[in-house]
């Protein structure tokens, strides 16, 4: 997959792999950080109130970690360059129903995958577009308004 | 007992689920000037333990 945000531009990923959270759950969270500045996404994952965001905000760390220490990059100007979730083995269980029926239960799991790269200048970007956000009074990030009119990643 | 008629179709799921969005929680930073951290506002910083300029929460 190529970064939307460069072509050589070094990337950092990170995968939680059989996490049990169903992937619909999990991609109404990943689809809230998807461009957003890591700092500004792990910020705001600590504050959601779904509770796919903390194995969500786990890989986000972990990508980030991983940018520091593998590729040596600037943690300030990191981006969550693409994030998708892909669904994992389904856990069947059965629930008892009237008449000697069984229904089946799906106890669905996700693999949540976040690259990470640096873009150049995000951190002077991520504070112009927070003042941009303060003068006209817009509520959600500002940077996810701009690119996310691009279509998804996947 | 009311059962539906016709099967939905995938169009009108899909058209359903697009608006089940999350919506991003404001933050604003924390007006304490050693901590700065991203936090919801009127509420005391659970970084710092801070609000309105006083320590309310042992961190």
């Amino acid at each position: 997959m190529t970064s939307q945000l460069g072509q050589e531009t070094p990337v950092a990923r990170a995968t939680a792999r059989f996490v049990r959270v169903t992937p619909m759950k999990a991609r109404r969270v990943v689809d809230l950080i998807r461009y957003l500045p890591t700092d500004e996404a792990l910020a705001l994952l600590r504050f959601a109130p779904q509770a796919a965001s903390e194995p969500v905000a786990k890989v986000v760390a972990s990508a980030v970690a991983n940018a520091e220490h593998n590729l040596q990059l600037d943690r300030g100007a990191l981006v969550v360059s693409a994030a998708y979730v892909d669904e994992g083995p389904t856990l069947k269980r059965i629930r008892p129903r009237a008449q000697g029926r069984a229904f089946r239960i799906n106890k669905r799991t996700s693999h949540i995958t976040v690259e990470v790269s640096e873009v150049a200048g995000s951190a002077e970007l991520a504070q112009k577009s927070r003042k941009a956000r303060r003068d006209t009074g817009q509520s959600g990030p500002a940077t996810q308004q701009k690119s996310n009119t691009r279509g998804g990643t996947r | 007992m009311a059962v539906p008629k016709r099967k939905m179709s995938r169009s009108n799921t899909r058209a359903r689920r697009s608006q089940w969005k999350a919506t991003a929680p404001t933050l604003a930073p924390c007006p304490n000037r050693a901590c700065g951290e991203l936090k919801p506002p009127h509420q005391a910083c659970p970084t710092c333990g801070q609000h309105d300029g006083r320590q309310v929460l042992s961190v």
